[in-house]
């Protein structure tokens, strides 16, 4: 019978594969290259079995498989500027905000996986520093590898410059706002990130 | 740091406060006679000129930090500053930019590791000086975060580029998405190499022996 441990990782594989495919399916280099970090940093994440740990990458991996499927059917290119003849920056700013969600659980997620398998101990100042960085960070290779796939099938038509800017700019505002929470909640009940989960700093 | 090495240090950077201006100017030289192939590329001779002579002040900048006791960083971190300094006047002199269609790219790999350095350096100062219980872990902890971090600049330069063509009212970013998508990926390469290089780093030293030869502030070099 499988612990608990291996259940959550194996729902955070098999969600982070599907979206893995949904993403493929579209061209999405952001969906993509989240979907690999959510299921390698999940995976790594659930080493530290709380329940806390547990719940952050199954949230990870629901929201990874709902935004990936809203990023190529209702808020895709085609469905909004081709048929619905919605403005390139709107578009942008919509599916920027797409993206944007599932980068508050996962950067979370990444804290946890260096906490619990390379020995980081992050206070309450590293996560309000460190959160923007990193999302945007995730982000970087998501454009790339959307750049190079796009180009591989000569189709570049929704790839504009409001689209990466907006991408990043909501990543921005997203992650300024969840880790200035996070980090004020820590900050408040001294606490500090290890590899036992969240504990009061001693 | 042993006494003669800063000694050391203190006289290369005398020496690199007359060097490195002089060394611009024998560039600018070779414009104002008309024999840099830049001129032959399409550069107007006064942006040459222009260039030089602000690199040639840009470049005393380190070594006048240092000789004042302001500024002291790793010799690895000054040597990539200037290297990148001479890389981009260089090739503008010799029209590289307008003349290879790939060197603006490359421009990018050899620019994205001066970020990608400083992050590391800026790291590794958080996890030496930062109270005893925090930690970005082990090396390949600190290179995973050092390689998301230094990464979401290139990010963050194209969002400044893209504001400040939004609030000057221009068309934002008028290479188009597939020059910022490029810019990006050669990004992602000169970050890769810092990355890898601070992986080797890392296993050799520690973070307080990295940052050791940081001095910031007259009190530091008391």
């Amino acid at each position: 019978m499988m612990n608990q441990n291996n259940c959550v990782m194996v729902f955070n594989i098999v969600l982070c594969l599907i979206g893995l495919c949904v993403a493929i399916s579209d061209n999405d280099g952001i969906g993509l290259v989240t979907a690999l970090f959510a299921l390698v940093f999940g995976s790594i994440a659930c080493g530290m079995g709380t329940i806390r740990a547990y719940v952050l990458v199954c949230l990870t991996a629901l929201l990874l498989l709902i935004t990936n499927s809203l990023s190529i059917t209702v808020v895709s290119y085609d469905t909004m500027v081709m048929r619905k003849g919605i403005d390139n920056d709107i578009w942008g700013l919509l599916i920027g905000t797409v993206h944007a969600v599932v980068m508050v659980p996962l950067v979370m997620v990444i804290y946890i996986a260096l906490s619990s398998r390379f020995g980081a101990v992050f206070n309450w100042a590293m996560v309000r520093g460190l959160s923007v960085f990193i999302a945007m960070g995730v982000q970087v290779p998501g454009f790339v590898l959307e750049y190079i796939m796009h180009n591989v099938e000569y189709d570049t038509s929704n790839l504009n410059n409001g689209y990466i800017i907006y991408g990043f700019m909501t990543t921005l505002l997203f992650l300024i706002l969840s880790s200035y929470l996070l980090s004020g909640s820590m900050r408040k009940k001294h606490l500090v990130l290890n590899a036992n989960g969240l504990e009061v700093r001693a | 740091m042993t006494a003669w090495s800063e000694e050391h240090e203190l006289l290369l950077a005398k020496a690199f406060l007359v060097v490195g201006p002089m060394s611009m100017m024998v560039i600018c030289l070779f414009v104002v006679l008309g024999m840099a192939p830049g001129l032959e590329s399409g550069h107007p001779r006064e942006y040459l000129v222009a260039t030089c002579v602000l690199w040639a002040i840009l470049i005393m900048i380190l070594p006048l930090l240092r000789v004042l006791k302001l500024l002291a960083l790793p010799m690895w971190m000054v040597a990539i500053i200037t290297a990148n300094m001479y890389f981009y006047v260089i090739s503008l002199n010799l029209g590289l930019y307008l003349d290879v269609s790939w060197w603006g790219d490359m421009g990018h790999v050899v620019s994205s590791t001066i970020v990608a350095g400083i992050v590391f350096l800026a790291l590794a100062l958080m996890d030496s000086r930062s109270p005893e219980y925090v930690t970005l872990g082990n090396r390949a902890g600190f290179c995973i975060m050092l390689f998301l971090v230094a990464l979401s600049f290139g990010g963050i330069w194209e969002v400044l580029e893209g504001s400040t063509d939004a609030i000057a009212g221009n068309p934002y970013m008028v290479y188009g998405a597939s020059d910022t998508m490029g810019d990006l990926t050669a990004d992602t390469v000169g970050v890769l190499a810092i990355t890898v290089y601070a992986y080797l780093v890392l296993g050799k030293k520690s973070t307080d022996e990295i940052t050791s030869s940081v001095k910031l502030g007259r009190k530091a070099f008391a």
